[in-house]
């Protein structure tokens, strides 16, 4: 038992792993669905099994356990000597409630994979292989190995586009390749850099060791921070480094973009506040002016270019890089409720962001096109699906009682309160920050505009030609919805029981680094 | 106070109940049986507030209705501000209770009950009966929590609920286009208020960390704060109200409030008229204390204009809901310049008896248009009077109450407001500000002249005169279940403003328990921070007419002389407006649209009648520019996004894409040909060696060529990285 407990972060990163292989060999299609699911479910359960474990309540640095710290379940196995670098894992308040909504959108994802037929075992086992990706990036607290899973996050999901996709999915496939790939390249120079000047690769340990770097050589520190902020800024992504994302998702087959939208983004967001702030809180607040602006671009921009869509899976698409700049601009706070609210932002939007991608793929799969002109009235003919769309849409346009209402305020409040408190009070004028705020604050304006324009215009009205003769929910389609729909409504009326007590200490912790 | 507590959490729960029940049930139940349980959770909600009102009452000990409010808090998201620092407050779930607040629960459940039951039998043989109840539940829910909103932020959560229900209940005939887009409207004007209310809640939790109604009102009392600069409160006021100008309609966030009216009329008359339009002046009357000179000037001048548009474009109205729309955003507007100018007792009484009032008339409206089978231009209707006498009564009573009749509840509440109003200007006289401000009075007053007039010519154009559609007139008729609230409501309409009803003084005495927790908090015998310093006290006696009002309230107060001037000035101006209007409405409409009609032949009436029919252009104005300019901005983004910056990345990779076939094709012609032309000769010379051999030499060549290639690049590799 003790056994098992120390390796719980290896099991739970490498079981999907497992089940990538055991998929593999598989002849008959429900057989590898069923691994599949078993697998996916199996994560899901470890992963609550952490939230118990995991002791929220237990106030501490911003380090490892045993000296006091806040990062538990850490397990050590060597891994490269020669270059200090260890499979380390560790479990806290940041990556757990990422845990918890990969491996639940895994789930998902799984379910509203059943009707994939080309090729099942191929398609599977990537899934469960990207599984194993993303937690390890979650998990992993040296730098070396976290690149690692992140690279291995970047492989099946060219896979999963570039094969299952729609009829430009080499284009979109190869796009977001590359241009995550530069993301990528950029962040290991810097890991080089970082390596070559602390001599080690562990997260936790490096905030102290770079210290004297960030003082003695500012203008490598500031590169260093640059490429690393560029690299998370693709994933995040973050006008104008997000044109892979609609392209991606719009080719992407439905179970894909709810993982891409609701996991691999919120590498981006994960990296940053676990890599780049922490690592160079100073340059993090000299690049302030130029990171807010594009936060608040992304929102803004975002948004406008949301109510231009035509197509519905793109209109989704966007509304992620508006959302993505809230995250953004969490994070750029450094105040207790704007971090907290972006790290609960990046759970809200994976849930409302995989939802609203299943419910574009839900009419998709009946209609066969997405062309927001061609619809109308779905609300009538399908009045179930339509109830949950629009709670979906309520929720992503920041309704209160709904989760993404919670990160948006908490990130708005925490921009207010970061003019006159913490560190940015310091550094930058307190009317620039008021500026950003109501910025921000006019993104919410824009949000409810494209998302009641595409819920009038699809949902509501009379039927046209197209939307007249649909198929009800099934039970697949209702065992996705369900779920979101529960996790929606709870995590916006009961925020802090259900989330930000995971994350609070860390939080607290954190910003004593930051500051 | 367990007992008041726990009937305080019922009011709010059963109509969620309510909500949960018939989503669960809801279609099984079916009609009328989902309306039935509808109605019945939202008569228990009254029934715990009236229960509520008189466990209030009863703690009563001589100065006012308790010793002071109930503040009872709640983490909900225990976040600090700063780190290491935990703010308490921020963030959490607090209710605030006042007298205000229990007079308010009691009004908003009765007139919801009432709306329910006179639902039952609107909605009749609607396809989506139970739905229909379902989303006046959730309402009835987001309403009473959000009277019952101890910090900004949790008003502005449920403030948001009640926009959602709106546009739920707004939009429920989707299948009508006017329906679907006034719905879409409602909510996008009403998010542009709330993102100014969002950045005021910003700024306040910069400066105080906190959003707590009390302590703010002890925190920012204009008087007394340290922690700002009086701009940036002025500043703070202004974008707080912004939230009021969206909810309550006020100009320019207005044009939603007439389309609104698309919508089933008792949702009309509960959302768009009694309460939820009502949420913003009740924030007002919240933030009342830390609003500055500056900021209620703005809110004054806000409130007169409102007024002035809402009367104007009443007038000419071809509509009767939206005729009703306007007027209700004149009443409005009267509400929002009564806290401008400080008169908080008299925008709570206006709210509180417009409330009933204007429910009254939409209910009635509601008749009309039920029985006229979903008609509602004045155009079809005329002597309706004969099909429905109940409702014709009812509609004038709630006209009469409107149009400040006297012995009427309008009267009271009208005449508190305009005589805060006159004492208003006259300060601003002494201290010798500019004419202009003396419009704070002129506004309301000659708006008094003509809400009589439009209200009379809504009641001779319905129910007086020949029925103008035969067809519909031979069919229409008023069913019990849709009277009988009628009669309820006019009954209200009458008594609500007398001073033993518990109105007038339930919202004078909210100001008293302000006053005694602002020297509870400050531990000093006189409160060492007046929060309501700047509001003027009830009028002693009303007026000659009235011999009601014999309760001296503060008799010290060093304001009440101005006062009392005040309302010598108001009663001079307006007593007899109703009269002058009903008279002139009357002459006007007697023969129905015949006579002006006639005028209407001249240009001088009739630009701007279509001006005002057309609503003064406001709604094409905002369509054209800003509607259609984010949709235009939409699109050019997009094309930036998509050619621009996207092309960008594209041209980049089919440049890179260029040079690699560039290198491809010299490394196909120039490296690749060296190693072919080696290749060749050592084959040619193998070939030439000895064919006995054949083939087997080419392999070894090969091979040991591979094998110098892959050692020269590990060596290379190695030096490299040594």
């Amino acid at each position: 038992m003790e056994l098992l407990r120390q390796n719980i972060l290896f099991v739970l990163t490498f079981l999907p792993l497992l089940g990538a292989v055991l998929v593999l060999p598989q002849r008959r299609p429900a057989v590898v669905r069923g691994i599949a699911l078993g697998f996916s479910i199996a994560s899901f359960v470890i992963a609550l099994v952490l939230t118990l474990v995991y002791d929220s309540g237990r106030a501490g640095t911003y380090g490892y356990d045993n000296l006091g710290g806040v990062v538990q379940l850490v397990r050590r196995v060597p891994w490269v000597p020669s270059l200090h670098a260890e499979l380390l894992l560790g479990l806290d308040g940041l990556s757990l409630p990422m845990v918890l909504l990969s491996t639940f959108v895994f789930v998902l994802a799984t379910i509203a994979s059943w009707k994939i037929d080309r090729r099942p075992q191929a398609y599977f086992s990537l899934l469960l292989l990207l599984e194993t990706g993303v937690l390890g990036s979650f998990l992993s607290l040296d730098l070396l190995l976290f690149f690692v899973f992140f690279e291995l996050s970047l492989l099946p999901m060219y896979f999963l586009i570039g094969v299952w996709g729609g009829e430009r999915r080499e284009y979109a496939a190869i796009k977001f390749f590359i241009y995550t790939f530069v993301g990528s390249i950029a962040i290991l120079v810097a890991i080089v850099g970082i390596y070559l000047q602390a001599g080690s690769f562990d997260l936790i340990a490096l905030p102290a060791l770079l210290a004297d770097t960030s003082a003695q050589h500012p203008r490598l520190a500031m590169t260093l921070f640059g490429l690393l902020v560029f690299g998370f800024l693709v994933k995040l992504p973050i006008m104008p480094l997000h044109t892979w994302l609609p392209d991606a998702h719009v080719e992407a087959p439905t179970p894909i973009s709810m993982i891409l939208a609701a996991v691999l983004l919120k590498l981006g967001g994960y990296g940053l506040l676990r890599v780049a702030w922490p690592l160079f809180p100073d340059q993090a607040l000299a690049a302030w002016p130029l990171l807010a602006t594009l936060a608040v671009v992304s929102i803004l921009a975002g948004a406008l270019c949301a109510i231009g869509q035509t197509d519905f899976k793109r209109l989704v698409a966007y509304s992620s890089v508006s959302h993505m700049g809230f995250v953004l601009l969490g994070i750029l706070t450094t105040t207790p409720a704007g971090v907290a609210g972006a790290i609960f932002m990046m759970v809200a939007h994976g849930l409302t962001s995989a939802a609203m991608f299943f419910v574009v793929g839900v009419l998709y799969d009946r209609v066969h096109h997405r062309q927001i002109a061609r619809l109308g009235g779905v609300g009538g003919v399908l009045p179930a699906y339509g109830r949950f769309a629009s709670l979906f849409m309520f929720a992503s346009l920041g309704l209160p009682g709904l989760c993404n209402f919670v990160g948006e305020i908490m990130v708005l409040l925490g921009v207010f309160a970061a003019a006159r408190s913490g560190p940015v009070a310091a550094h930058v004028p307190a009317a620039a920050v008021y500026v950003v705020g109501a910025a921000a604050a006019l993104g919410i304006v824009l949000t409810a505009g494209y998302m009641l324009w595409c819920l009038q215009r699809v949902f509501l009205g009379p039927t046209k030609a197209d939307t007249e003769m649909l198929a009800e929910l099934d039970v697949r389609e209702n065992l996705v919805l369900w779920p979101l729909a529960v996790a929606v409504v709870a995590l916006g009326v009961l925020p802090w029981a259900l989330m930000l007590t995971l994350s609070d200490t860390t939080v607290q912790a954190l910003l004593k680094v930051l500051s | 106070m367990p007992t008041l507590l726990t009937l305080l959490m019922f009011v709010v729960v059963m109509p969620l109940c309510g909500f949960a029940i018939l989503m669960a049930l809801g279609r099984r139940l079916g009609e009328p049986l989902g309306g039935y349980v509808g109605t019945g959770f939202a008569f228990a909600s009254f029934a715990a507030a009236v229960g509520a009102m008189v466990s209030w009452i009863g703690s009563r000990d001589g100065h006012g209705y308790g010793v002071g409010p109930l503040v009872r808090s709640l983490g909900w998201l225990p976040v600090g501000t700063y780190p290491g620092q935990r703010v308490p407050g921020f963030l959490d779930f607090t209710i605030y209770v006042d007298s205000f607040t229990i007079v308010m629960l009691a009004m908003v459940t009765l007139i919801a009950a009432v709306v329910h039951l006179y639902s039952i039998g609107y909605m009749r043989g609607d396809a989506r009966f139970s739905s229909y109840f379902i989303r006046l539940s959730l309402f009835g829910f987001a309403m009473t929590a959000l009277l019952l909103s101890g910090t900004l932020l949790q008003l502005l959560v449920f403030w948001e609920l009640v926009g959602l229900c709106s546009y739920l209940l707004i939009g429920f005939w989707h299948e009508r286009r006017d329906a679907r887009n006034a719905a879409t409207k409602a909510f996008l004007t009403n998010r542009v208020g709330d993102a100014g209310f969002i950045i005021g809640l910003g700024l306040l939790v910069a400066y105080v960390g906190n959003t707590t109604l009390p302590d703010l009102w002890l925190m920012l009392a204009p008087s007394q704060q340290t922690l700002m600069s009086g701009g940036m409160l002025s500043l703070i006021g202004c974008l707080l109200f912004c939230g009021a100008i969206g909810k309550s309609a006020q100009f320019p966030l207005h044009t939603w409030l007439p389309d609104a009216m698309a919508g089933p009329t008792p949702v009309s008359a509960l959302i768009h008229a009694a309460t939820m339009v009502a949420a913003g002046v009740f924030l007002l009357i919240r933030i009342d204390p830390i609003l500055t000179g500056d900021a209620r000037l703005f809110v004054v001048v806000i409130g007169a204009i409102t007024i002035a548009v809402g009367t104007l474009c009443a007038l000419a109205q071809r509509d009767l809901k939206q005729a009703l729309a306007y007027s209700t955003m004149a009443q409005l507007g009267y509400m929002v310049l009564g806290v401008g100018v400080g008169s908080r007792d008299g925008a709570g009484f206006h709210l509180l008896t417009h409330a009933f009032f204007k429910a009254l008339l939409f209910l009635a409206a509601g008749v009309v248009i039920h029985g006229m089978h979903h008609k509602s231009r004045l155009e079809g209707y005329g002597g309706l009077y004969r099909r429905m006498p109940v409702t014709a009564t009812t509609f004038a009573i709630g006209a009469l109450a409107m149009s400040a009749a006297p012995f009427l509840s309008g009267y009271y509440s009208k005449e508190m407001l305009l005589g805060h109003a006159a004492a208003w200007v006259h300060l601003a006289a002494d201290e010798h500000r500019s004419g202009l401000w003396s419009l704070a009075l002129w506004v309301p007053v000659v708006a008094a002249y003509l809400t009589p007039l439009y209200l009379m010519r809504l009641w001779m154009l319905t129910f007086a005169g020949r029925p103008r559609d035969l067809k519909a007139f031979a069919r229409a008729g008023e069913p019990g279940i849709l009277s009988f609230p009628l009669v309820l409501l006019s009954g209200l309409a009458i008594v609500s403003g007398y001073h033993w009803f518990p109105v007038r003084s339930m919202v004078e005495s909210s100001g008293v328990e302000t006053r005694a927790y602002a020297a509870w908090r400050t531990l000093a015998p006189a409160p060492a921070i007046d929060p309501l310093d700047h509001t003027w006290p009830g009028p002693a006696v009303f007026s000659s007419v009235d011999t009601d009002f014999d309760v001296t309230p503060a008799p010290a107060h060093p304001l009440a002389a101005r006062v009392e001037a005040g309302m010598n000035t108001a009663v001079r101006y307006t007593h007899w407006a109703w009269l002058i209007g009903i008279v002139a409405g009357t002459i006007l409409y007697a023969r129905g649209f015949a006579f002006t009609d006639r005028l209407c032949r001249y240009a001088v009436f009739n630009v701007p009648r279509d001006w005002l029919r057309h609503r003064m252009y406001f709604d094409d104005l905002y369509r054209w520019v800003l509607v259609g300019s984010a949709r235009a901005i939409g699109q050019v983004v997009d094309r930036f996004d998509r050619y621009i910056v996207d092309g960008l990345i594209d041209g980049a990779a089919r440049l890179y894409a260029s040079i690699g076939r560039g290198t491809a094709a010299a490394d196909d012609l120039i490296v690749d040909g060296v190693v072919r032309g080696v290749t060749r000769g050592i084959w040619e010379g193998g070939a030439g060696v000895g064919a006995s051999q054949g083939g087997r030499i080419r392999v070894y060549v090969a091979s040991a060529v591979l094998a110098a290639a892959v050692l020269a690049s590990v060596l290379m590799t190695w030096v490299v990285l040594r």
